[in-house]
């Protein structure tokens, strides 16, 4: 592991489970990769990959079972002021306090760092103006007298105010109307780039990602399929996921061809498959696929654990190396 | 027309209820401050008389007005009430907002600690505590509040739960906001509605609790005036003189009533 410079975001192996009547849910299986200052990395799986548990261990919300999360070259830490780490919930409504004012809402981390109310206010009702909502007819309501897409730029509008140096934005939009989507994701993009902060945009739309991320990391039942510059991800992805997943984005006068996976519905997070945890679905898969967990490999810029990925040349890359995160059967 | 007449219902019932409190609590304000209300001054010339314009609800049998008496005894049933829902809010509510947002061994050892609690049988504590310190209004009320902690501290344990998990919750943990702050200022907010209309019920336990401990001798000493004494005054005379009984329970049973109607319209009002 290198050391971490800046405010870079480093995720280590990282693990997570939940215990449930019967056993245990793995949710996140061993996760690695960083997010480096004033980047933008997307984070694409479907529902239950673990995406949402990986960013509340990110956050500190849950603590994780093993692993480790680093920012700034330490632990995560909640604290008031700059430079810490925001996050933009998926249900923007529920993230506001339902008895307080749009104005004392986005106010909320001033008001934890003790900057006097007045002051507060000020800073809050221009940072409401930012995301396109005037103070004098906004300021005074609350959340239920908003719509969605008004609550999520309130939210944004208070991550953006505590000035971190990194916003997690878990499916910011996917509650939300398909008209507000991408106003949205620019007040988002906005608010990270104005001040070189970085943003880890968590979403199941591949879409929005490959628009808006330098890197991605796509997931799978807890685990990394393939992450990497998003341009060379997206032009030659090397896992048949990411590959099924980039088919089944619409474009306009283009139909998604039939799905080339055998079985629909993604498996149970309670009884993952042995070895890679794909290939009950995967139209390539190997023997080898059914036993053991791929090793993480570098082809073509991108890290990959497939055992069936052709490198782009002809070369032989040892895959017998176990994984770091492997568990001894 | 049915509309009509339900809507009007609705306005009237309810009105009725905070009138029949008011004139309760009036009544026991007067009875301190108006000397005519003095629930102590016997006319020895005029026992056991029936009500009528000069004793409203007639005089009991050492010539003491029955109404001065029932509206002092409310005073009695007010003081208890309060202290009740006091200890019951701040013990109850406290631990169980505790237990609620901080989990895992800090809840279990308050759920251990309630269970004792509801273990013991009621009253019957209450009667032992009062026989060694003594009765007082505040003694009684503390008293059956600390009976109802467990309910309370429930209560206000579920609504607390709820709330930890919601994500304006999460969102204020990520701002650094303290977690002694969190529950003061996000928690405290969305708990006490729950909490508050579970003490409509607390004051009806409270009342009747007070006037059951009074009637059986273990509640407010005589010659302080409370309902359940009053009750139990007027028993030997029940066939003679049935209005000193009959009054002031009347007065307990409107009472109850309006606090459980009063308390039941809150609790449907809020989600």
């Amino acid at each position: 592991m290198t050391r971490p410079r800046g405010a870079e975001l480093v995720v280590d192996r990282l693990q997570v489970r939940y215990r449930v009547p019967g056993g245990w849910i793995e949710a996140v299986r061993g996760v690695s990769f960083t997010v480096p200052a004033g980047r933008t990395v997307g984070l694409v799986g479907e529902s239950g990959s673990g995406k949402s548990s990986l960013a509340k261990a990110v956050t500190g919300l849950v603590a994780p079972s093993g692993g480790s999360v680093a920012f700034a070259g330490g632990p995560v830490r909640h604290r008031p002021g700059p430079g810490g780490i925001q996050m933009v919930f998926q249900d923007p409504v529920a993230s506001l306090h339902p008895h307080r004012t749009l104005v004392d809402l986005v106010a909320e981390p001033l008001r934890w760092a003790g900057v006097a109310r007045a002051r507060r206010r000020e800073r809050a009702a221009a940072a409401l103006a930012d995301v396109g909502l005037d103070p004098a007819v906004y300021g005074g309501r609350r959340r239920h007298q908003i719509s969605g897409g008004q609550a999520q730029r309130v939210a944004i509008a208070r991550a953006a105010l505590a000035e971190p140096e990194l916003i997690i934005a878990d499916e910011p939009v996917a509650g939300l109307d398909v008209s507000v989507q991408a106003g949205v994701v620019n007040l988002l993009h906005r608010a990270v780039a104005d001040r070189g902060a970085s943003l880890l945009f968590i979403s199941h739309d591949l879409g929005v990602v490959s628009a808006l991320c330098d890197e991605v990391v796509v997931l799978y039942l807890g685990r990394v399929c393939e992450r990497g510059p998003t341009e060379s991800v997206l032009a030659a992805p090397r896992h048949p996921y990411t590959r099924a997943l980039l088919d089944a984005v619409p474009e306009v006068g283009r139909v998604p061809p039939p799905s080339r996976l055998p079985a629909a519905e993604p498996p149970s997070p309670l009884h993952p498959p042995p070895g890679c945890a794909f290939h009950p679905r995967c139209p390539d898969a190997v023997a080898a696929c059914r036993t053991a967990v791929p090793a993480p490999r570098e082809l073509g810029g991108a890290v990959v654990s497939c055992h069936a990925a052709a490198p782009q040349t002809p070369s032989t890359e040892p895959v017998t190396s176990p994984p770091p995160d492997r568990s001894p059967p | 027309m049915l509309r009509r007449t339900e809507t009007r219902r609705d306005a009237l019932v309810p009105a009725a209820c905070v009138a029949v409190l008011a004139l309760v609590a009036i009544g026991a304000v007067l009875a301190q401050l108006l000397p005519q209300l003095d629930p102590l001054r016997a006319d020895f010339q005029a026992p056991l008389r029936p009500p009528g314009p000069e004793h409203w609800f007639g005089t009991d049998a050492t010539g003491r007005d029955v109404f001065a008496r029932t509206l002092a005894g409310g005073a009695s049933s007010i003081v208890v009430a309060a202290m009740t829902v006091a200890v019951g809010l701040v013990v109850g509510g406290g631990l169980g907002v505790l237990a609620g947002f901080a989990r895992g061994w800090v809840d279990a050892l308050i759920g251990t600690l309630l269970d004792v609690v509801l273990a013991l049988p009621g009253l019957i504590t209450v009667m032992v505590v009062v026989t060694m310190v003594g009765p007082g209004r505040l003694t009684i009320g503390a008293l059956i509040g600390l009976i109802m902690v467990p309910a309370f501290a429930r209560i206000a344990r579920s609504a607390t739960l709820t709330v930890r998990g919601q994500e304006f919750v999460q969102a204020a943990r990520i701002m650094g906001a303290p977690p002694l702050r969190i529950i003061g200022s996000e928690v405290v907010r969305c708990v006490l509605p729950a909490v508050a209309a579970y003490s409509f019920t607390a004051v009806t336990v409270a009342i009747v609790a007070e006037g059951s401990l009074s009637f059986l001798g273990f509640g407010l000493a005589p010659p302080t005036a409370s309902w359940g004494g009053l009750i139990a005054e007027g028993r030997t005379h029940i066939a003679t003189a049935p209005w000193i009984c009959l009054a002031p329970a009347a007065v307990l049973c409107a009472t109850v009533l309006a606090v459980n109607v009063l308390g039941e319209r809150w609790g449907r009002s809020r989600p």
